[in-house]
């Protein structure tokens, strides 16, 4: 039956299409789309790790369509994963056409029918989004209506399910929110040159409650409040959520309400800025399936303040968001050197500072039982404005980009972090690691198509798997050749027979909208815990082969 | 008038939320139960499949939902620890112990086991997955336990000194007609394996006596097992099969159990399941 229902549905969807394409109108519309694929081959390699893949070879691949015409914009996402490369979950394995939509668009009204992302606010209470790269997908299957009712003030509502790999989740979720621009409704802020945008919104997910051991809420409520205040070069965001009883398994079944705030104060003038943020997260893991865990079918978003880079060994050691408790904050100087000064030289340099420390939440006993955690329980009491004991993350980290002449131009980085590795990993006897990290990132450009791009990165640690190095030398010729090679190598593992090179080589081709790279090497193991979950990313050593291809 | 038009988005703003009501829980929030020993003759029982391994620091936590659901709910839940994975290797000197075995393995790879601890109830898709993470145990078995049983299994297992080998005789009684083809496994479990585990929630992680439960040791006839062929049965009739396994001496026969269960082999799912221990 429901495969009938499913063919039906199809069947609509392109005759739809169809009709918009062929029906007697002037303007026929336009098509556009991508398209990736990404395959590799795997050979086992015991001096690293490297299991055998009994595919020999895995691909994950997905091409986009969007037809638009008119108010009517039409789209879908294809993606076929045979099987997932190491590394993202299996449960994508296999074909399909998970993301399909129709929006119509109107001047004070949009109205989609069909998978859609959205986002309320910074995300707190709700977030849906897709990173190819990591494989997160948490798109509604639902409606959402968008409307305008006039200038200044923006309301939506939603409701849906969400993706589950090919599936859907189990949950049903609502949403409502409202913007407001405050200048454009406030007949005195009307010229005034300070801006004030006030939000709200409310999210609720329905799940039945068919477990035999506890008592679970069937209906789950959180909202969030926001406020922006910009005043010159002034600006003020701060956005508070709360949410209440969510026994999960990222909470370990407790049922204690959630709450969230989250503080960012800027100030930024010509060649100066200055951020500052703050926040507090408390038991806020929001999702549609109360069992789900790693990357599924969360609902909302807890936003990562710690400044994320490319560079290889300044992502040894990421911080991660902890969703079930944090405290902490952040701040970031942004300076520019001007020309002609001492330390400025001939083109003027920039240079950035920035600081993060992240704690545990202060937890005492709960009123239910004396022990904190207990599942069943309210979990445990939090005051507000105490830190806890725990350090989880820190770090300080300066920045100067320099361009020195027409020809060149360098990146010069210098980075100290504490890393929480139990907490930060989801596994203990690891304790803390303290690392520094410096990076060179010089270009040279021999005319407008040649370039050379060295990269060296040392990271010191006396913990883990001890000291790295890394370098990467890249040659370009505009606009469509590029070449790279690079080493990364853990030289100081306490466990000698695990020092090995971590060799890497690719050209790369692109014409037009099209890009082919293909890539030799070997990348080195992790293991990735989320939510209570551990994946082990196995080393691999293969062929990389990646085209891309926009029209 | 003018403020009219403010109403409006206030006003479905409103609706909305009335639908979207919360449930607040108070205190007690775990359900009492009353299900103790089923005395009806034959009961449906559910089978869960722990893949698991003794590296895996948060695998503790579904053996403490598997034991949950065991005291909850007695001998209708049947459990199965698959050491299976990176986290199953052996690493001595800490944990010399290797749980792994070829069938394991190969369930863990055809089912797609990427993560641990991640499980199986009856092979059973339960919100469109049928890898379960343990939290979602207790909901899959409350939503099979109460089926009217389709098959009845029981197991008669012998050890033969002679040839030191378990002769294990399934009977399998017919409860409804099953138009689907079926296979038979018969695994063979222990229990009480003194060994190390790491623990996340303990401090020091290493618990060098964990007390492993259900450790799957081998199979009878295989990762898959036999084909059961009902040609020519009746509701009501039964079917007997046969089979042993070499022991190993380093297994403890008092703590170890024969597993047997039937599954539809199209679409691997268990229709019934059973256990019983070796005289």
């Amino acid at each position: 039956m429901k495969i009938y229902v499913k063919i039906t549905l199809w069947v609509c969807f392109i005759l739809c299409l169809n009709s918009l394409l062929y029906s007697q109108n002037t303007n026929q519309g336009e098509i556009h789309g991508n398209i990736q694929i990404d395959a590799q081959t795997y050979q086992a390699d015991s001096t690293i790790n490297a299991p055998k893949v009994p595919e020999k070879m895995l691909l994950n691949s997905y091409a986009n369509l969007v037809y638009t015409r008119g108010k009517f914009t039409a789209g879908l996402r294809y993606e076929a994963y045979m099987n997932t490369l190491l590394g993202f979950d299996a449960r994508y394995n296999g074909t399909g056409i998970p993301y399909k939509y129709i929006t119509y668009t109107d001047d004070n009204l949009e109205v989609t029918a069909g998978n859609f992302y959205e986002q309320f606010g910074m995300g707190l209470v709700l977030r849906t989004y897709e990173e190819k790269a990591i494989g997160y997908d948490n798109a509604f299957e639902g409606v959402r209506v968008k409307f305008m009712p006039f200038k200044g003030l923006t309301v939506k509502g939603l409701t849906g399910k969400q993706r589950n790999f090919f599936e859907l989740g189990p949950g049903i979720v609502r949403g409502a929110d409202a913007d407001l621009a405050l200048n454009d409704v406030v007949g005195f802020l009307q010229n005034s040159s300070t801006i004030i945008n006030l939000g709200g919104s409310f999210v609720s997910k329905y799940q039945p409650d068919k477990d035999p051991l506890y008592k679970l809420p069937e209906n789950v409520g959180a909202w969030a409040s926001r406020l922006q205040i910009m005043r010159g070069g002034w600006s003020l965001y701060t956005e508070y959520a709360n949410k209440i009883n969510d026994p999960s398994a990222d909470n370990r079944y407790i049922y204690k309400d959630g709450q969230a705030l989250l503080v960012n104060l800027g100030y930024t003038t010509k060649g100066f800025g200055w951020i500052l943020n703050a926040k507090r997260v408390d038991n806020m893991s929001f999702r549609s399936d109360r069992n789900a865990t790693i990357m599924q079918l969360n609902i909302n978003y807890i936003p990562i303040f710690t400044r994320t880079f490319t560079y290889t060994l300044l992502n040894k050691y990421p911080y991660a968001t902890q969703a079930n408790g944090e405290i902490g904050g952040g701040t970031e100087l942004l300076y520019k050197f001007k020309k002609g000064t001492m330390l400025g030289g001939e083109y003027g340099t920039n240079l950035s500072l920035n600081y993060n420390r992240l704690h545990s939440l202060k937890k005492n006993n709960p009123t239910d039982t004396n022990a904190i955690g207990i599942a069943g329980t309210l979990g445990y009491q939090s005051p507000f404005f105490e830190v806890g004991d725990e350090l989880y993350y820190e770090n300080i980290t300066a920045e100067i980009n320099k361009k020195f002449s027409k020809t060149f131009t360098a990146n010069f980085i210098y980075q100290y972090f504490a890393y929480n590795f139990d907490v930060l990993r989801g596994m203990t006897g690891h304790g803390m690691v303290y690392g520094h990290v410096g990076v060179i990132d010089a270009i040279y450009r021999f005319n407008d198509n040649h370039a050379l791009h060295l990269d060296a990165e040392m990271l010191f640690t006396k913990q883990d798997k001890g000291n790295w190095a890394m370098l990467t030398a890249e040659y370009s010729i505009a606009p469509s050749w590029f070449f790279s090679v690079s080493d990364q190598m853990n030289y100081q593992n306490p466990e000698s027979n695990e020092i090995n090179h971590f060799y890497l080589g690719s050209i790369a081709f692109a014409k037009g909208g099209s890009r082919l790279q293909i890539g030799y090497g070997r990348q080195p193991e992790g293991v990735m815990c989320i939510g209570g979950v551990c994946r082990n990313v196995p080393a691999s050593n293969g062929v990389m082969v990646s085209l891309s291809s926009t029209f | 008038m003018k403020n009219v038009r403010y109403i409006i988005p206030v006003l479905i703003l409103a609706v909305l939320n009335s639908f979207m009501a919360c449930d607040k829980i108070d205190a007690p929030y775990k359900e009492t139960h009353n299900t103790g020993t089923d005395t009806t003759t034959y009961v449906q029982k559910v089978l869960i499949e722990d893949f698991t391994g003794h590296r895996c620091g948060n695998c503790p936590r579904a053996h403490e939902k598997l034991h949950q659901l065991i005291t909850v709910y007695g001998d209708k839940v049947i459990g199965i620890a698959l050491h299976s994975g990176f986290f199953a290797t052996p690493l001595p000197p800490n944990y010399p112990a290797d749980f792994r075995t070829t069938e394991a393995e190969e369930l863990a790879t055809t089912f797609g086991v990427t993560q641990w601890p991640i499980g199986m109830v009856n092979r059973t898709a339960y919100n469109g997955s049928v890898l379960l993470s343990h939290d979602a145990w207790s909901e899959a078995v409350a939503n099979l336990i109460n089926q009217t049983p389709k098959a009845h299994i029981a197991i008669q297992a012998n050890y033969q000194t002679a040839s030191s080998k378990v002769d294990a005789s399934i009977t399998i009684k017919l409860l409804q007609s099953i138009e689907v083809p079926l296979k038979l496994c018969v695994y063979l479990t222990e229990d009480s394996i003194i060994s190390a585990q790491t623990d996340y929630d303990m401090n020091p992680n290493l618990i060098p006596n964990y007390v492993h439960m259900h450790v799957f040791r081998a199979s009878f006839n295989g990762t898959w097992g036999n084909e059961l062929s009902l040609t020519g049965k009746q509701v009501g009739d039964t079917l007997l099969r046969q089979f042993n396994l070499t022991w190993n001496a380093a297994w403890v026969k008092k703590n170890s159990h024969v597993v047997a269960f039937i599954y539809n082999a199209n679409d691997n799912t268990i229709i019934q399941a059973e256990q019983g221990s070796i005289q």
